[in-house]
C-alpha cells in the first residue's frame, strides 16, 4: 500500500514533506482549473477548486513543486477537448470532424478555445510543468491487467515509481493509488483514504 | 472612476472561496447605478486567487445581465491581477457566454456536463 499523506493536515500545520514534489493526476488538474466553470453550479465542484487551489500554493509556498506527466497531460487534453466542445454548442456528442473544422474556421469558436488552449499551456508549463517521462514501457505493459486501476493511473504510477524517492509522490483523490506499493507517497484530500490508512497504519505523521 | 479594492473589501488576501466571490460580485451590483457605469475593481495585494471565486464574482454576473465579453470590459475594468490570473478570467467569462448560449436552448449546464468523462 501506498503511504498516505493527508493534504489539508500538511499545509495547515506546516508538516516537513518528505518529498520535494509531487504528480498531479488528471482529476486534480480539473479540480484545479475548473475548465467549463462548472463550479456556478456545482457546491461541491466550488470546494474541491477553492481546496486544490489552497493546497497547491502553500506547499509552492513550503518549497514543494507540483509537476505532470505527459499521460496525465494527454488525458486532460482530451477532456478539454470533449468538454469544451459540447459546452460551446451546446450538444450532447463530440463529433471530431465538426470540432476540426471549427477550430479553423468558427471565430468564436477558435477564440474561445484559443483562451482554453492558453491556460491548458500555462498550467502545464509553469504551475504542473511536464517533465520528461520515465515509463518503463515493457514492464508497464506486462504488469497491467486492469483489475487494479485505470490505465492512465498505472502508466503514471510507473513513471512517477520510475524517479528519484524524493519525488515519488502522487497528488490524487482517486483511492485506487492506495493500492499501489510502499515506495509510492499519496498526497490527498480524499477522507475515506486518509481515515482507512489511519487504521492501517500507512498514514503520514510528519513533523512540523 | 470608483475603485473597489478587493482585499480591503473582503478583508483578506486570500481569494478562494465561491462564497468571496458572490461578496463581490454583491458589492460590485451595489455599486452601479444610474449615475456610475463603470468601475474600477482592483486586485493589488491579493495572495491566492481561485477559479471558483472568478466563476461567482463575475461569470455569474455576465450571466444575470446577460452581458458579452465587452460589455463587461466596459463597465468593469480589472486592475491588479497577474497575467496568468487575467488568463483564466478570460476563461470563466468566455464560459459564462457559454452558459447564457445553452440557458436560452433550455438547457441545464449541469444535466449536460454530467455526462463529460474525467
Amino acid at each position: 500500500m501506498a503511504v498516505v499523506i493527508d493534504a489539508i493536515d500538511v499545509v495547515k500545520n506546516k508538516k516537513r514533506l518528505p518529498v520535494e514534489a509531487f504528480f498531479v493526476d488528471t482529476s486534480v488538474i480539473i479540480d484545479y482549473l475548473d475548465p467549463f466553470s462548472r463550479s456556478l453550479e456545482d457546491r461541491k465542484m466550488a470546494k474541491r477548486n477553492e481546496t486544490v487551489r489552497e493546497v497547491v500554493g502553500l506547499l509552492r509556498n513550503m518549497g514543494v513543486r507540483g509537476l505532470s506527466t505527459i499521460t496525465v497531460a494527454l488525458e486532460y487534453y482530451k477532456h478539454l477537448q470533449v468538454g469544451f466542445y459540447r459546452a460551446f454548442l451546446p450538444v450532447s456528442k463530440f463529433d471530431p470532424d465538426d470540432f476540426k473544422d471549427r477550430r479553423e474556421k468558427d471565430p468564436a469558436f477558435m477564440q474561445a478555445w484559443e483562451g482554453q488552449l492558453g491556460v491548458f499551456k500555462k498550467s502545464l508549463t509553469k504551475t504542473f510543468p511536464l517533465q520528461p517521462p520515465t515509463i518503463q514501457v515493457e514492464e508497464l505493459m506486462k504488469v497491467f491487467n486492469g483489475t487494479v486501476a485505470d490505465f492512465g493511473d498505472f502508466a503514471l504510477s510507473n513513471d512517477v515509481l520510475h524517479r528519484q524517492r524524493d519525488m515519488r509522490c502522487i497528488f490524487s483523490n482517486d483511492a485506487d493509488f492506495y493500492s499501489f506499493p510502499d515506495d509510492l507517497f499519496l498526497l490527498t484530500t480524499f477522507d475515506k483514504v486518509i481515515k482507512r490508512a489511519r487504521e492501517e497504519g500507512k498514514l503520514f505523521a510528519g513533523e512540523t | 472612476m470608483k475603485t473597489l479594492k478587493v482585499t480591503e473589501l473582503l478583508g483578506t488576501p486570500v481569494l478562494l472561496a465561491a462564497e468571496k466571490g458572490d461578496e463581490l460580485s454583491k458589492h460590485i451590483r451595489n455599486s452601479l447605478g444610474l449615475l456610475t457605469r463603470s468601475i474600477e475593481v482592483d486586485f493589488s495585494g491579493y495572495q491566492f486567487l481561485s477559479s471558483a471565486f472568478l466563476n461567482h464574482a463575475f461569470g455569474q454576473m455576465c450571466i444575470d445581465e446577460e452581458w458579452d465579453v465587452e460589455k463587461f470590459h466596459r463597465t468593469i475594468k480589472i486592475t491588479g491581477l497577474d497575467e496568468d490570473d487575467k488568463d483564466e478570467l478570460s476563461v470563466a467569462l468566455d464560459n459564462a457566454q457559454t452558459r447564457l448560449r445553452m440557458l436560452k436552448k433550455g438547457i441545464k449546464p449541469e444535466e449536460l456536463f454530467e455526462r463529460i468523462p474525467a
